[in-house]
């Protein structure tokens, strides 16, 4: 067995003059769940498709649980589960019969057959909507529905392309659970998501992405510590009145930066780590006139960190450096979607 | 009395009682067919062409029952038998399968489904056999009108049942065509080629119809017409079986290699239809036409493959050495090789035709014969070129390519137009480039056939020429791709066994 369960190396896509994967490599040790993080058009939703098999990679190697992607697909189509962001469901389909019908397809029969879409039901709670048309269901069954033909040949790695979005907070939460649970099971999941705060939740590492290069791979707290170059701690302030008369002040003051506005007030960041400091700026702020009601320091999360993480490659301080040169193409030279 | 012992009923849980149907189909039926089918037979279309299909023969037959004393009523009755089936059969079930693979394609459908253990054939296959089956059902749903026909006297029941059975061959093909086509986003392609042979379908249901006596009489299999008829099916069978390629490739990994068999499908099919022509002593002019009609959907599929060889692809034919490669030099699924087949299918049939036009003697295969020959093979060469010189730039190519087809033959109209409104026929010269319009150039009396035959060789030899210097010019393709599989999977296997 590999030592991964997802390795990819030196990892290129090109549509054209599109550089959707520029020299990607990293590795996902077995049984870890790993967050996607990147803007829209990073990269995510290309790579998680060339590792399941389902596009080619211009140059570059991606193995899955140490299969080439491309001259193995059909041993590694037998150990992932795909979760793509949005997939069409089939018109005078019920679910029990769209789950029957990739059982069928995975090569289970008669009661094996059975019993396994019964388990993935039960699973994903889909046995209330057994007889209903799959194309009739609600955002957030339609996902469960996709996680549970996921789940179908029990796969030892599941990629997720941002199997969260459009679900309301509560088909949300549900998913995190049923996430969680395949997690603890001891499954590899990939999954990439802009809820960040979930994915800091539950993964044990993230990958970064941008412009189609990793910027960062870690836990979410290196990525919190990585990115935090200025330094400080983060105040939630309310004020009664105007509260645009806080980020007025703000803008005076030294060692105090306006990062976003709220209702009632913003959130500040002072640029020093004393304590008395931030007394000294709450002691200002009342002695100029702003009716502060509420002076409390927040944690730094996940998207604190993206947007720092953003900030940084704007300003060149990472990922600016060249991509590793992409080597001649010889024969691998993948053609454009012809369908 | 004793009272009779009941057993209480096993109370099923909610999660048994969902999953207690899926027994309606049988485990060894594939399951693109048990999904097809059931998505199928609820779908709005087939229960309103079945319902519709029963309600008017049920009609006729009552009016058919009420005159049946009066002569002709029995051939009336087959007439209308015949019509409304084969509407259904040749028109509305091919139509079906209009957007059949686009759909699954337009829906990212089609990504599940290549995931799971059904590979590009089956998936396809799939689709067809479901609007396979589905007319066949209409098939049978009508016996019990042809039954009743029976007793109306004046049946010839072989040739009637055969000509049925025909059409739902005609229909199996046809869907198979529009099945393969909806792979292909172009809506030239997956749109506008099925309804152009729905209309076909059309007319000839009309001429059918017109000329009842005669299409009946052609099914009794008298003379010649039995290998005319097996020539057709298996013409039919070819075409069909060439267009589904197309929808295979569509949606096969680049790991997988459909393309060699297609082409030997093509060779065979080449080889069959002669001796066919050959046993059934065919006119020799007709030969190179029926020969050419086999190789042209093959010449298309090779002409529109990409510059891409996946090195694992290679191995079946490096293993067999160099005979190995030369011949993988005609079969990989690529273009250079693809160039090179097309190469090889336009000597034969230009070698049949001048073969036959220079030694048969036979005043019916002339020079105008083959002009209509060598434009035919021209016309399909010439889309080919923008496939090569643009080829980077070209997402789409069959598309492209049946696009650049069917603009040459609507320019050569257009030409034709204003040749004839104009009567400057020497200006067609201009365009003599133009491999359609050397169609037109035989036919006109004004231009002398010798030059017209010579122009006509020399621009589809030049045509030919040129993209062999293309293939040839991305020969690394090939070559690169026989020495990774080689260092890849061969060299390991003899270190190894050295070891």
């Amino acid at each position: 067995m590999s030592q991964h369960a997802i390795s990819v190396h030196n990892l290129y896509r090109y549509f054209g003059p599109l550089k959707a994967v520029n020299g990607v490599s990293f590795e996902i040790p077995h049984g870890s769940v790993c967050g996607f993080v990147g803007a829209n058009g990073a990269g995510k939703t290309t790579t998680m498709r060339i590792l399941a098999s389902l596009d080619y990679p211009t140059l570059g190697v991606a193995e899955i649980c140490g299969y080439n992607v491309v001259s193995h697909p059909e041993e590694v189509r037998r150990l992932i589960g795909w979760m793509p962001d949005h997939f069409g469901n089939y018109e005078h389909m019920t679910v029990v019969e769209y789950l029957d019908f990739y059982a069928r397809a995975l090569g289970f029969k008669g009661k094996e057959r059975r019993q396994r879409v019964q388990e993935v039901m039960e699973f994903t709670d889909l046995v209330p909507l057994a007889e209903r048309f799959s194309n009739k269901l609600s955002k957030g069954n339609t996902q469960r529905l996709g996680l549970g033909r996921a789940l179908l040949q029990d796969p030892q790695v599941l990629i997720m392309d941002e199997p969260a979005a459009g679900l309301d907070p509560k088909a949300r939460v549900e998913l995190k659970s049923l996430i969680r649970v395949l997690a603890n099971e001891g499954k590899t999941i990939f999954i990439s998501s802009h809820i960040l705060s979930e994915l800091g939740e539950m993964c044990d590492s993230l990958l970064f992405i941008n412009g189609g290069r990793i910027v960062h791979h870690g836990d979410a707290e290196s990525m919190k510590r990585d990115t935090d170059t200025a330094g400080g701690l983060l105040y939630d302030v309310q004020v009664l009145g105007n509260p645009e008369d806080l980020s007025a002040w703000c803008l005076l003051q030294p060692k105090v930066e306006f990062m976003e506005a709220r209702k009632q007030g913003g959130r500040l960041r002072i640029t020093t780590t004393e304590l008395g400091d931030a007394a000294e700026i709450l002691h200002r702020m009342i002695k100029d006139g702003l009716k502060v009601t509420e002076f409390h320091r927040e944690e730094r999360n996940l998207e604190d960190a993206f947007i720092d993480m953003l900030g940084k490659i704007d300003r060149g301080e990472i990922g600016s450096g060249k991509p590793p040169p992409m080597p001649e193409l010889k024969a691998f030279n993948p053609p454009s979607a012809d369908v | 009395m004793s009272t009779p012992t009941i057993t209480p009923a096993v109370e099923l849980s909610a999660s048994d009682r969902s999953t207690a149907g899926l027994n309606d189909f049988s485990d060894r039926l594939p399951p693109m067919l048990v999904k097809e089918l059931r998505q199928g037979l609820r779908a709005r279309t087939f229960v309103g062409v079945f319902l519709g299909l029963q309600l008017f023969l049920g009609i006729v037959m009552l009016f058919a029952t009420m005159a049946s004393g009066l002569d002709g009523a029995g051939e009336a009755v087959s007439r209308i038998i015949f019509l409304f089936f084969s509407l259904a059969v040749l028109v509305v079930q091919p139509l079906r399968a209009m957007n059949a693979l686009h759909a699954e394609i337009k829906t990212t459908t089609i990504d599940m489904m290549v995931l799971t253990r059904l590979n590009a054939r089956r998936i396809v296959a799939g689709k067809w056999a479901s609007i396979v089956g589905q007319t066949l059902l209409l098939f049978v749903s009508i016996v019990p009108y042809l039954i009743l026909r029976y007793f109306f006297g004046g049946m010839n029941l072989f040739a009637e049942l055969l000509a049925l059975g025909s059409l739902c061959l005609l229909s199996a093909c046809l869907t198979a065509f529009n099945v393969g086509l909806s792979s292909n986003s172009a809506i030239i392609v997956r749109g506008i080629l099925p309804l152009g042979l729905a209309v076909s379908m059309f007319i000839f249901m009309i001429f059918m119809m017109e000329e009842f006596d005669e299409f009946l009489e052609f099914f009794a299999l008298e003379d010649d017409n039995l290998a005319i008829f097996l020539g057709l099916v298996a013409g039919a069978l070819y075409l069909a079986w060439t267009a589904f390629g197309l929808g295979v490739a569509a949606i096969a990994p680049a790991a997988e290699n459909h393309s060699t068999l297609n082409r030997l499908v093509t060779l065979g099919t080449m080889a069959l239809i002669g001796v066919i022509l050959f046993v059934a002593d065919a006119d020799a002019d007709e030969v190179p036409f029926f020969i050419g009609a086999i190789a042209f959907p093959g010449l298309v599929l090779a002409l529109c493959e990409s510059n891409f060889l996946m090195p694992r692809v290679t191995l079946p034919f490096i293993r067999r050495g160099a005979l190995g490669k030369l011949m993988g030099a005609f079969l990989y699924p690529c273009w250079t090789s693809g160039v090179q087949f097309a190469a090889l299918l336009s000597a034969i049939v230009l070698g049949i035709g001048g073969l036959i036009m220079f030694t048969s003697g036979s005043y019916r295969f002339g020079k105008e014969e083959f002009t209509v020959l060598c434009s035919l093979l021209g016309s399909a060469l010439f889309p080919a070129l923008f496939l090569a010189f643009f080829q980077k730039r070209i997402n789409n190519r069959i598309g492209l390519y049946f696009a650049i087809l069917i603009g040459s033959y609507a320019l050569m109209l257009a030409l034709i137009a204003v040749a004839e409104s104009t009567n400057v026929d020497e200006a067609m010269w201009l365009f003599c480039w133009l491999p359609p319009v050397h169609l037109y150039m035989v036919d006109d009396s004004s231009f002398p056939d010798e030059i017209v035959m010579i122009t006509s060789l020399i621009f589809t030899s030049l045509y030919l020429g040129a993209l062999l210097f293309h293939a040839w010019a991305n020969y690394r393709t090939i070559r690169t791709a026989e020495e990774e599989a080689e260092l890849t999977y061969l060299t390991p296997a003899k270190e190894n066994q050295n070891a």
